[in-house]
């Protein structure tokens, strides 16, 4: 108890000191506030993310996946890895050699991750609501909070603030029963808008397979492998003045399928139905001449529905931050928020709910024209259980190297943590109510270069990087049931490179835009005296990664050619038995019209090109070169 | 006296064994007919169970023997090996099947599945040219076993023949005096079922939950549940003796008679403990109070007939592929062998 109020205390003077004390290093003198009438738009924690690699896929090719997935995009168009359980099956996310529970899904700042598993299948995360994404890579748990040891993953929404009314309804078919609609409409004055999107989606998913788990392997038809989701984004947004905005946005989303069974099992009939609603209010007001202040309360219920088993959970949340620009060099934030969540499963036994407080502070300094720092902290308190205190320091050097060249610096060190999830804790039996949280120590330096000739662009990056996490949860047999324990301690080195070269050409432009990613990601505790995977690359953890695509934007056309490479994956910690890597390549091709008033957008998709025969997960059949084909009309008056 | 019946039924099952194998004496020994199949059932979502073979004369083992022979996974959860007339009956479920291999060359001589009748098969039984499989039937949504059967296999054209109705789900099965044993797991019952008919002729009350049955050096059953232990004389289907689980020392199900068929050593799994062998004596008449051994996640057990050393399976939680300790009968540690994911069972040879 004694060490619970002292941490406490710890942790509020160091974000005191965190908030208050670099305005007396700052120089007062600088009397120019550079905040600009119109709101900050994005995702308010990322300028204190100094000295991190930030990536954001190209929003062309986001829009020509609006019928795909989260996890098909992260697949396709970067070097993150994706453990897909079979084609528009469970997929979750390996970021940095860590597991699916270790990156933080935030919609609108709200993590998704369900309380009871402590992720969430990235295929069951449409693109369709036409969110902006953005992948922050590394700990970044002292912005984002729990969860955030590999990286963090934001889905933002907001308006255009177009007057006017504006209707988009879109029509795709594809290979193996797939059918694709899509609505958006939205409009309104200077003051409001409301903008609504819906969407569904139809896929048979019976496609062929060569069955290797058979002798002979006879080419069969997937079975049970069926997905029907829909839903839907009605939003508003009200500014009042220049100086407030309040917005409320709702997103819908109910997902059934059918699960699909191993080639060996394919006579399993397990089925899935998952619905997620998500409502969150955010207000914003400037303060003064230099403030933000920034409120939010969410709701969110997600339910899960596996063979008639059902689990849900209830979560509020609320949400209070004010930001400062002492001068055009301090910038200081402090806020925090609560959490209550309320579960429903039958394995708890019994109602469970979990009231979680974090507070943090967050400040960055422009300590010279070319050098910003920051330094952030957050401190989680969950009642009767101890959580770490993530700190993390972040720095930035610019520098010209030539008159078309620039050359930045960055270096970050933080730390990370997960609070255990509700099954972790309560499941009966099993759960474990003494377990502790997972915490990351996270390291990391890039270089990235940019020349500019022209119109010419190239764009160079490169990140180092290494993360020590602790306490790594992992449920094992014991005795006559699985039980949750700490029982892993990884050691995470990776190198990320990201280089973008766009040329203009007559009419449009050309680019070339490739990704790699290593994550060595070592295992360094036995379990027992008879495991052999200590020094060993950890179970669906690709060493290496890979991506490369080429677009020509040219008079309303788009071509784009993407390749992505999966390297050995190893089924086991102990690396004994390997799943062989894999090369996948994509076609997209998609032409713009204008016919008076009215946009018309075709598009051609042509997945898996080369038709390779490949499983991501073990004996899971993934399809071959399959075909899809849309149409958009919109309109505007 | 009792030596000399001892000693007598070993030279009869000898006498058997050879008669049965004389035309087999002059096949030259295949590259797996001496050693250790160690049975590793895979992970249940993962449906990558395999089998290693530990080699008697060069002391080596060899990881995913069948995937090495037959150039293609095994696909499904390994429930059980048995032999029979010189092939191997490996029983699957999530790929549901039984795959039948040459034993000395673990080629795949067929594939036996039938999505309506052959469904979460565990344990396989033969009596000449008919084989029995027990199968829980499909799972109901809460898991829960409502149709199980007995599948009859005819082992010339490896076609299922016949399907019998259980009363409640079985687990092992055991071929004796020319008729076959069935724990039924969900009552305290053992059905006899006759070869011929594939009819239930009998239905012997033992004690709760039987999972495993042995024959012992006596041509006796020994029926391993929850409840203890019960001996079957296979003649008359009686009851001659039962030993009650105590509150501290409660079978598992896993179990294993010795090299002479004199003793079986059995798992206990507690809640959140240690899994311990024990060693209960066949002329016993109470259980026995403390283990020979005790350690995490022991998942299998058996003992090998050539020297007597107890090969305990250690499935190492899951995370990674297991391993294999093998112990002398007072406890000490022999040697480690590496296995495949989730080691659960051995087959001698």
């Amino acid at each position: 108890m004694f060490f619970c109020v002292r941490k406490a205390v710890l942790s509020a003077a160091l974000m005191i000191c965190i908030y208050t004390l670099p305005e007396a290093w700052a120089q007062k003198a600088d009397s120019v506030r550079t905040l600009r009438e119109v709101m900050v738009r994005g995702i308010p924690e990322s300028k204190f993310a100094v000295g991190s690699a930030i990536w954001q896929p190209d929003s062309a090719i986001v829009a020509r996946l609006a019928s795909a997935s989260l996890s098909d995009l992260l697949m396709r168009q970067s070097a993150v890895y994706m453990r897909e359980y079979g084609a528009g099956m469970l997929a979750s996310v390996s970021l940095r050699g860590t597991g699916p529970s270790q990156t933080a899904l935030l919609w609108n700042g709200i993590n998704l991750n369900l309380p009871t598993l402590g992720q969430i299948d990235f295929n069951i995360v449409p693109l369709a609501t036409g969110s902006r994404l953005t992948v922050h890579p590394g700990s970044g748990s002292s912005l984002y909070g729990s969860d955030a040891l590999g990286g963090t993953i934001h889905m933002h929404t907001d308006t255009e603030w177009q007057r006017g009314i504006h209707t988009h309804l879109q029509q795709e078919f594809g290979s193996f029963g797939r059918y694709f609609t899509r609505l958006q409409a939205g409009g309104g004055s200077e003051k409001w808008q409301l903008q609504t999107g819906f969407y569904r989606l139809q896929q048979q998913n019976d496609f062929t397979f060569r069955n290797i788990a058979k002798a002979g392997a006879p080419t069969e038809r997937q079975q049970n492998a069926a997905v029907h989701h829909w839903g839907f984004t009605p939003e508003i947004y009200f500014r009042p003045d220049n100086r407030r905005q309040l917005s409320l946005k709702t997103w819908y989303h109910n997902h059934f399928r059918q699960v699909q069974p191993t080639m060996a099992a394919q006579e399993v009939r397990d089925e899935q139905h998952d619905a997620n609603l998500r409502l969150v209010a955010d207000y914003e007001q400037l303060t003064g001449n230099s403030g933000v202040f920034r409120a939010k309360t969410a709701f969110i219920f997600d339910e899960i529905i596996f063979n008639g088993d059902r689990s849900a959970t209830w979560r509020y949340m609320t949400q209070a931050r004010h930001e400062q620009n002492w001068n055009s060099r301090l910038t200081t934030e402090i806020g925090g928020n609560v959490q209550h969540t309320r579960a429903d499963v039958r394995a708890y036994r019994g109602n469970i709910t979990e009231l979680r407080t974090d507070w943090f502070a967050l400040s960055r300094l422009q300590i010279h024209p070319n050098w910003l720092l920051s330094a952030t902290v957050r401190q989680t308190i969950v009642p009767r259980f101890s959580a770490p205190i993530a700190p993390a320091l972040g720095s930035q050097w610019q520098q010209k190297i030539a008159a078309n060249q620039m050359l930045t610096w960055k270096i970050q060190a933080s730390k990370g943590y997960r609070v255990p999830t509700l099954n972790d804790r309560f499941w009966q039996p099993g759960g474990n109510p003494d377990i502790r949280p997972e915490h990351s120590y996270n390291a990391e330096t890039s270089l990235g270069w940019e020349c500019r000739s022209g119109d010419n662009f190239l764009q160079f990056n490169a990140t180092l990087f290494r993360m020590w996490v602790k306490d790594w949860i992992l449920w094992l047999p014991r005795g006559s049931f699985w039980s949750p324990e700490n029982a892993r301690k990884v050691r995470v080195t990776g190198l990320e490179i990201n280089g973008l070269y766009r040329r203009p050409i007559t009419g449009g432009y050309w680019e070339l835009r490739g990704h790699y990613a290593l994550n060595q990601s070592l295992n360094l505790q036995p379990l027992n005296d008879n495991d052999r995977s200590p020094g060993k690359q950890l179970p669906y953890t690709p060493l290496h990664r890979a991506q490369a695509s080429s677009a020509i934007i040219w008079k309303g056309w788009l071509l784009q050619a993407d390749a992505n490479y999966t390297g050995t994956r190893y089924p086991t910690a102990d690396n004994e038995t390997s799943l062989k890597p894999f090369w996948l390549s994509n076609l997209v091709v998609s032409k713009d019209l204008q016919i008076k008033k009215v946009q018309v957008h075709i598009l051609l998709r042509v997945n898996n090109l080369l038709n390779a025969d490949y499983q991501n997960f073990q004996l899971r059949a993934m399809p071959g070169r399959h075909f899809q084909a849309g149409i958009t009309i919109g309109s505007g008056w | 006296m009792q030596k000399i019946i001892f000693r007598f039924s070993w030279l009869l099952i000898w006498l058997l064994l050879a008669a049965c194998s004389g035309n087999k004496d002059t096949a030259p020994a295949g590259k797996y007919d001496n050693g250790v199949i160690i049975v590793n059932e895979g992970n249940f979502s993962d449906s990558d169970g395999e089998l290693s073979f530990w080699n008697r004369g060069t002391q080596q083992v060899t990881q995913q023997v069948f995937q090495t022979e037959n150039q293609r996974p095994f696909a499904g959860i390994i429930q059980s090996v048995r032999l029979h007339n010189n092939r191997l009956y490996a029983v699957a479920n999530r790929g549901d099947k039984v795959e039948v291999l040459e034993a000395g060359s673990m080629k795949s001589v067929a594939a036996i599945s039938d999505a309506a009748r052959l469904i979460n098969p565990q344990d396989f039984a033969a009596v000449g040219n008919r084989g029995f499989v027990t199968c829980w039937g499909p799972f109901s949504p809460t898991f829960s076993r409502d149709n199980p059967t007995l599948a009859v296999i005819d082992l010339q054209s490896n076609q299922i023949v016949n399907s019998l109705r259980l009363p409640t789900f079985p687990q092992g099965i055991l071929a004796a005096n020319n008729k076959i044993f069935v724990a039924l797991a969900g009552t305290r019952n053992v059905a006899v079922v006759n070869p011929e008919t594939a009819q239930i002729e009998a239905s012997i009350e033992v004690l709760q939950s039987p999972q495993r049955l042995l024959l012992d050096a006596n041509n006796r059953i020994w029926v391993v549940g929850s409840g203890g232990f019960a001996r079957i004389n296979p003649n008359t289907n009686q009851v001659e003796a039962t030993i009650a689980a105590s509150t501290t020392v409660r079978p598992n199900g896993k179990a294993t008679m010795n090299a002479d068929r004199t003793r079986i050593y059995f798992l206990v799994g507690g809640f959140n403990t240690p899994q311990s062998v024990f060693e209960l004596p066949i002329t016993a008449n109470a259980m026995p109070t403390a283990p020979i051994f005790s350690q995490n996640n022991i998942y299998g057990i058996g003992c090998d007939p050539k020297d007597g050393s107890i090969w305990l399976a250690d499935n190492n939680g899951f995370q990674g592929n297991g391993t294999i300790i093998r112990i002398r009968p007072d406890g000490t540690r022999i040697s480690t062998i590496a296995a495949g994911r989730g080691p659960n069972g051995f087959l001698f040879r």
